[in-house]
Parts: C-alpha cells; sequence; structure tokens
C-alpha cells in the first residue's frame, strides 16, 4: 500500500554474549501506515526496546542487525551510510525514550535544545528557529511555552519534560516516531493527557507511531493495530479490536485475563504460571510452551505466524480452534 | 465500640530542607530564608480493623509511602499518632526513632532495591524472627523453608542470592520476609507496580490466598486503580497529603463524589473502552513545597467556585455520597 510509511521485515537483532548469542529480535515483520498508531506489547526482555532501537540503528556492540530489511518512507536503510541515516533520525524518523532525560541535557535550557535541533536540519536564522520551538511546545500542549524557553530541564515536571521531549520528536514533522514506554513512569491524569495529544497528531498531522508498551489498556484506548512480542518474536498481531475481543493466541489471552479490571472484585484472577522466559535458554520450538496450557507435542517445532481471520497468529493451536 | 487494631490520629509528617551552602551565605548577608518545607502528609486520620484490607491512592508524591512509613514506625510523624490496639508503635527517641512493635511490617516499593543483594534470601528470611526471637537458630532453617513455602517458592532455593530470582520472586522473598515476622498488619507499598502483568497476577493472587488463610490485615498502597479495586475493601484516595474520599471500594468505583476521584477513574484507560476515550485532568500536579490554598485541587477543578480558593473543605460524609469526603460541593457548595 502507498501510505505505508514504515515496513520492518524479518529483522534480527542478535547480542554476542560471552555466554552465547541472545536473539533478542528474531524474526520481526510489521508495517505502519500514514497517521496510525501500532502498539508494540509483551513482557519485559521480550525485545520491544531492541525492535525500536534496530529501526533507528541505534544497537551498539555487542549487539547487531544480523538479518531483515526496514523501508522508511521508500528508503532502505540498509542502503545508507552512517551519515545519511544521521541525517534521517529527527527529520524522518524519531524517538522518545522511557526517560526524556535521554533526549533533554540537564545543564542547558530547554529553547537552546531545540533551537540546535532544529538547526541541525534546517537552515534557518535562531529567530525563526525559536518561533518554531515555541509552537511546538504549544503542540504539546504545554502552557506558557514562550516562557518554557527559557526553563532548564530541572525547572520542569517529569510530565512536562516528557512533552518537551515529544515536541522535540515532533519538530521536523517526522514520517514516524518510535515512543519507547512514554508513559509509564508518569501519573494516569498525565498520560491521558499525553495519549490524548498523541492521538490528535496521528489524526491531524498524520505523523506514524509504534507505541511501545506492556499496558494492554493503553493500547486498547490508543492504537489502530498491535502486534504482540514474546521472546524475540511477534506472537498476535492484527487490528486492536480484533485482536483485543478475541484474543487468539493463548499468550495474548494469559495477559487480558491477568488485568484485574477483567476480573471480578476479590477473585483469584487468571494468572500465566511459570517465569518471564530467559533468551539464553529458549526451548526448542514455541517458546511459550513451558507455560501454556494448550501446548502439545507438536509444539516442540516452531509454528509459523499465519492468518486466522483478519489477524496473524504463530500458534499451532489458536484459541477458538479445536485442539486434537 | 472495638478498638481497630491500627489507628491513625491527625498525623502529619514536614520534611525540612536546610538551605545549601550558597543560600545559606546569601541569608548572612541578608537575603531571604531559603529553607524549604514539603508537606508531605498533612491531618490524616485512619483506622483498619483486623482483618480489613484497605486501599491507599493517589498520584506521585501525594504522601502515600510516607503514611506507610509512619504506620510501619520507621518515620516518627511531625504531628499526631499512630497506635496499634491503641498503644502507639514508635517514638521518637534522640535524632531517630525507636521502635516499640514489630507488629506491622512493610514491604517496600522496590523489590531490586528492598533486598540485601550480598545475604542469601534464607538469612534475609531468617534476621528478624531469630533476632526477636520468634524462633531459635536452630529452627530457623525449617522456619525460613516453610515461609518460602507459603508464599509459593521452592524451599530448596533458599541457598539462593536475591539476583538469582526473578522480579516476581524477588517480591514473593520480600512477602515472606515480612510473614516471617508474624505481623498482625502488613503496609505493602506498590508490591506489584514493577512487575510484568503476568507476573503481577501471581503476585496478587499470593495476597489473597494469604488473605484468607491467616486473615491478614493490610494497608495496601498503588497508584494502580484497578489493583486497589480487586484487593480492597475500603479506599482512601490522596491528593498533596490529605485523605480527599474514603468509602467502601464498591460503592466508589460506581459513583465517585469528590471531582479528583471522579477525574482519576476517568482518567484510567481502560481495555474495550474504545479508541480514543481519553478524559483527562487539567493541569499539573502541584508541589507540596507550595500546596495551593483552600482546596489543594482547585486549580485543575472543573467545579471550582470562589469558596474553594480560600476555605479548606472537611472530610465529612455528605447527602448520598458513597462514604467521607472533602469537597465544599457536598457541604453547602462552592459559593458560585
Ligand atoms: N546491551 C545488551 N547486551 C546484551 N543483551 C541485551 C542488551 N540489550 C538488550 N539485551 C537483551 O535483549 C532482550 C530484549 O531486550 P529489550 O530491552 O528489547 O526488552 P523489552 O521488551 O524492551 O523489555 P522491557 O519491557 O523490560 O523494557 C533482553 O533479553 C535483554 O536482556
Ligand atoms: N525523606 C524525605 N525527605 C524529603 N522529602 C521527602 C522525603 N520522603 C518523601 N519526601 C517528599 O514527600 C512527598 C511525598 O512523598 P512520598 O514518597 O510519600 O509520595 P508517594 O505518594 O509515595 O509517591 P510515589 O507514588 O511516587 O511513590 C514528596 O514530595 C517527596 O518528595
Ligand atoms: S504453539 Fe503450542 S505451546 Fe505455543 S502457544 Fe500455541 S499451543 Fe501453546
Ligand atoms: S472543594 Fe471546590 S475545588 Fe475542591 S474538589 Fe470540591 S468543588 Fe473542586
Ligand atoms: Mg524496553
Ligand atoms: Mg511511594
Amino acid at each position: 500500500m502507498s501510505d505505508v510509511v514504515l515496513s520492518v521485515q524479518e529483522l534480527q537483532t542478535h547480542f554476542f554474549t560471552r555466554n552465547g548469542v541472545l536473539k533478542a529480535v528474531d524474526g520481526v515483520s510489521f508495517s505502519v501506515r500514514k497517521g496510525r498508531i501500532l502498539g508494540l506489547v509483551g513482557e519485559s526482555g521480550s525485545g520491544k526496546s531492541v525492535t525500536g532501537y534496530s529501526i533507528l540503528r541505534l544497537v551498539d556492540a555487542p549487539g547487531k542487525i544480523v538479518g531483515g530489511r526496514i523501508v522508511l518512507n521508500g528508503t532502505d536503510l540498509a542502503a545508507l551510510d552512517g551519515e545519511a541515516m544521521r541525517r534521517m533520525r529527527g527529520a524522518v524518523v524519531s524517538m522518545i525514550f522511557q526517560d526524556p532525560m535521554m533526549t533533554l541535557n540537564p545543564v542547558l535550557r530547554i529553547g537552546t535544545q531545540m533551537v540546535a535541533a532544529i538547526k541541525a536540519h534546517d537552515r534557518v536564522s535562531t529567530a525563526l528557529a525559536r518561533e518554531r520551538a515555541r509552537d511546538a511546545l504549544a503542540l504539546v500542549g504545554i502552557p506558557a511555552p514562550a516562557e518554557r524557553l527559557d526553563a532548564y530541564p530541572h525547572h520542569l515536571s517529569g510530565g512536562m519534560r516528557q512533552r518537551v521531549a515529544i515536541a522535540i520528536a515532533l519538530l521536523h514533522q517526522p514520517a514516524v516516531i518510535i515512543a519507547d514506554e512514554p508513559t509509564t513512569a508518569l501519573d494516569v491524569s498525565i498520560q491521558s493527557q499525553i495519549l490524548a495529544e498523541v492521538r490528535r497528531l496521528a489524526d491531524q498531522m498524520g505523523t506514524a507511531f509504534v507505541w511501545v508498551t506492556h499496558d494492554l489498556a493503553v493500547v486498547s484506548s490508543l492504537a489502530d493495530d498491535v502486534a504482540v512480542m514474546y521472546a524475540g518474536r511477534i506472537v498476535e498481531s492484527g487490528a486492536t479490536e480484533a485482536v483485543l475481543a478475541h484474543p487468539r493466541h493463548p499468550y495474548t489471552a494469559g495477559l487480558m485475563a491477568s488485568v484485574p479490571s477483567q476480573a471480578e472484585r476479590g477473585a483469584r484472577l487468571a494468572q500465566i504460571g511459570g517465569s518471564t522466559p530467559s533468551l539464553g535458554a529458549l526451548p526448542e520450538g514455541c517458546a511459550f510452551r513451558p507455560r501454556c496450557p494448550r501446548a502439545t507435542e507438536i509444539c516442540r517445532m516452531m509454528p509459523p505466524l499465519a492468518p486466522i481471520g483478519d489477524t496473524m497468529v504463530r500458534c499451532h493451536h489458536p484459541i477458538g480452534e479445536a485442539r486434537p | 465500640m472495638i478498638t481497630p487494631l491500627l489507628s491513625i490520629t491527625d498525623v502529619s509528617k514536614r520534611f525540612v530542607t536546610p538551605p545549601n551552602m550558597g543560600d545559606r551565605i546569601a541569608q548572612a548577608l541578608g537575603g531571604p530564608d531559603r529553607t524549604r518545607t514539603v508537606h508531605a502528609v498533612t491531618d490524616v486520620s485512619l483506622s483498619v480493623a483486623r482483618g480489613e484490607v484497605v486501599g491507599l491512592v493517589g498520584e506521585s508524591g501525594c504522601g502515600k509511602s510516607t503514611l506507610g512509613r509512619m504506620v510501619s514506625g520507621i518515620y516518627a510523624p511531625s504531628a499526631g499518632s499512630v497506635a496499634i490496639d491503641g498503644k502507639p508503635i514508635a517514638e521518637p527517641a534522640g535524632k531517630g526513632i525507636r521502635k516499640l512493635t514489630t507488629r506491622v511490617q512493610m514491604v517496600h516499593q522496590d523489590p531490586f532495591s528492598s533486598l540485601d543483594p550480598r545475604m542469601r534470601v534464607a538469612d534475609t528470611v531468617a534476621e528478624g524472627p531469630v533476632y526477636h526471637k520468634l524462633v531459635s537458630a536452630a529452627e530457623a532453617d525449617g522456619y525460613v523453608a516453610d515461609m518460602l513455602s507459603r508464599v509459593g517458592l521452592d524451599p530448596s532455593t533458599r541457598r539462593r542470592f536475591p539476583h538469582q530470582f526473578s522480579g516476581g520472586q524477588r517480591q514473593r522473598v520480600a512477602i515472606a520476609r515480612a510473614l516471617a515476622m508474624r505481623p498482625d498488619l502488613l503496609v505493602l507499598d506498590e508490591p506489584v507496580a514493577s512487575l510484568d502483568v503476568s507476573i503481577q497476577a501471581q503476585v496478587l493472587n499470593l495476597f489473597l490466598d494469604l488473605r484468607q488463610d491467616l486473615g491478614l490485615t493490610a494497608l495496601f498502597i498503588s497508584h494502580d486503580l484497578g489493583v486497589v479495586r480487586h484487593v480492597s475493601d475500603r479506599v482512601a484516595i490522596m491528593y498533596l497529603g490529605r485523605i480527599v474520599e474514603l468509602a467502601d471500594t464498591v460503592p466508589l468505583f460506581d459513583r465517585p463524589a469528590h471531582p479528583y476521584t471522579r477525574a482519576l477513574l476517568d482518567s484510567v484507560p481502560k481495555l474495550g473502552a474504545g479508541r480514543g476515550a481519553f478524559s483527562a485532568v487539567a493541569g499539573e500536579i502541584p508541589s507540596p513545597l507550595n500546596p495551593p490554598p483552600g482546596c489543594a485541587f482547585h486549580p485543575r477543578c472543573p467545579f471550582a467556585g470562589p469558596r474553594c480558593a480560600s476555605e479548606r473543605p472537611l472530610l465529612k460524609p455528605g447527602a448520598d455520597t458513597p462514604g467521607i469526603v472533602a469537597c465544599h460541593l457536598y457541604d453547602g457548595g462552592t459559593g458560585a
């Protein structure tokens, strides 16, 4: 489709450690269209952040992208040298981190940092750059934006700092923004303000987002599409409504069932047994097998990601189909 | 009337941060006094009956952990009193505080830093009970094994160090350590906040099981309303150091009265509520260094009237409110 702005195909990012190769991302594929938000969910260590870093080519040794293709706004990133990739970052794709101080410099005024970020890609006067910086702050709902330009990061609350980081990510109206749990550390009232802003930016400016989170409720209210990761692979993906209304993969279903608001008050929660897998010692075949109530002998072979109705599922015995 | 197990009466906690060196020099030269006072908790009263679980909810910095620490005897209140069965739990001693009881145990917010990384979990769990002579050193090993199996950990793992456990398992160790003291009251400070959803469910189920088996009494601190609704009998909502609403869980969630409680419930993203369903409270969380006068919520409250900026609302029952609430809307109006 022509309005696909980000396409990731069979991405593999591995870490070459002393204890062996950790396949943090192992064959991940998805695409995002203009103005759409993809929610990327999964347990801690499942490879969500590494996927995001890989798209920006920010993976450092011992990590390495060892396979796959990433096409951003029509450009195959593999064809770019370091300098060309640097020019893409900020202009065509940018990232928002869980900790806004990954973006912000603590000893510089907000305005100084934003002007520098603008001038990194555009030849404009400082006065014009300041104007654009002020407009960007206003866009993400920061009150009195002109005055905030003179503030230092520590003058602002956590929520305000995260808005500034989002404003910086937006400066060059990139086609795609990768957001790595940017509201996880914030309070719900502030999170709600930011999510509303992000949804508006996608709808009105056509910015596409990959929104990494472990909170299914956030995905449900924010994302058009969702991809669920487990141990370096996508196990289920599709339109948010379809996946959340009828989860097909036992892991997705288990996640949904363990959210307290889904259960009767005070009743035991449906829990996924066992613990989060260690990438260094994955079982053969389906990585979810040791925790899966539906596992059978055939699960010792890796199931392919296959379509079921409108969603894609990586499971030999998806929910809704009889188990042999 | 029976004495509640825990009574917190008009408790306040202020943290005074002395001015830094530069400010002190400036002050000596005639500059302003830069001593900063954080009003972390102000005039909180709350009682918890034996066997009851009370949830404590509110946004970051509203004073939940500080209140929990006073209940556990880790901080001395600046004013007011905390008592178990009518007896004070701690007294200020010199520059510190002397705990008078081991009957309250706290499970701290962060399972990664609350366990000593150099101690085997068996020693971590046994330390308190042996020191306080609940068990002899000879019995300690069996006692620890018993505690670990009670929280669903394999007792044969007791010689391990904390880093050899996952986050959920570490949180179980922290709970086992608290239970080993046979407390009458547990203070759980965000026990599941740092855990994955699938592991969160395991720890919440453990808590529900222990509650049923041992009849635990607990103060359950969390900023996650879904979690609190699930485990609590009553819920106290805090805003900027004060309780603004306190009621039984079901009516509170069905028909919250305080505008802040309502805003908070509306802000929580819900599974299945549909896309774009955001209803945000406007404005920032104010600083406890400088709480707004009158009702502290008035700069963000959509119902605020003239009375709200000047007169502090009292926590009391209103007509048709689920419990007690501190808001002029239920006490003669906002003067608008
Ligand atoms: N620099 C590194 N060296 C070795 N392994 C790494 C490195 N960075 C990440 N990993 C491994 O890659 C895997 C995926 O990590 P990643 O940070 O993507 O997880 P995540 O899904 O973002 O988890 P979380 O929800 O905890 O942020 C993990 O097992 C992690 O241990
Ligand atoms: N030891 C201390 N010295 C100075 N200020 C403190 C101290 N402990 C807490 N505070 C301040 O008291 C206020 C209440 O803090 P507290 O940790 O009780 O909040 P909380 O509700 O537990 O927040 P969170 O949800 O972030 O854990 C905050 O403004 C905090 O900065
Ligand atoms: S492939 Fe088998 S083990 Fe894996 S999720 Fe499906 S049923 Fe469970
Ligand atoms: S007292 Fe006034 S400002 Fe405070 S919550 Fe009630 S209506 Fe709002
Ligand atoms: Mg991550
Ligand atoms: Mg706290």
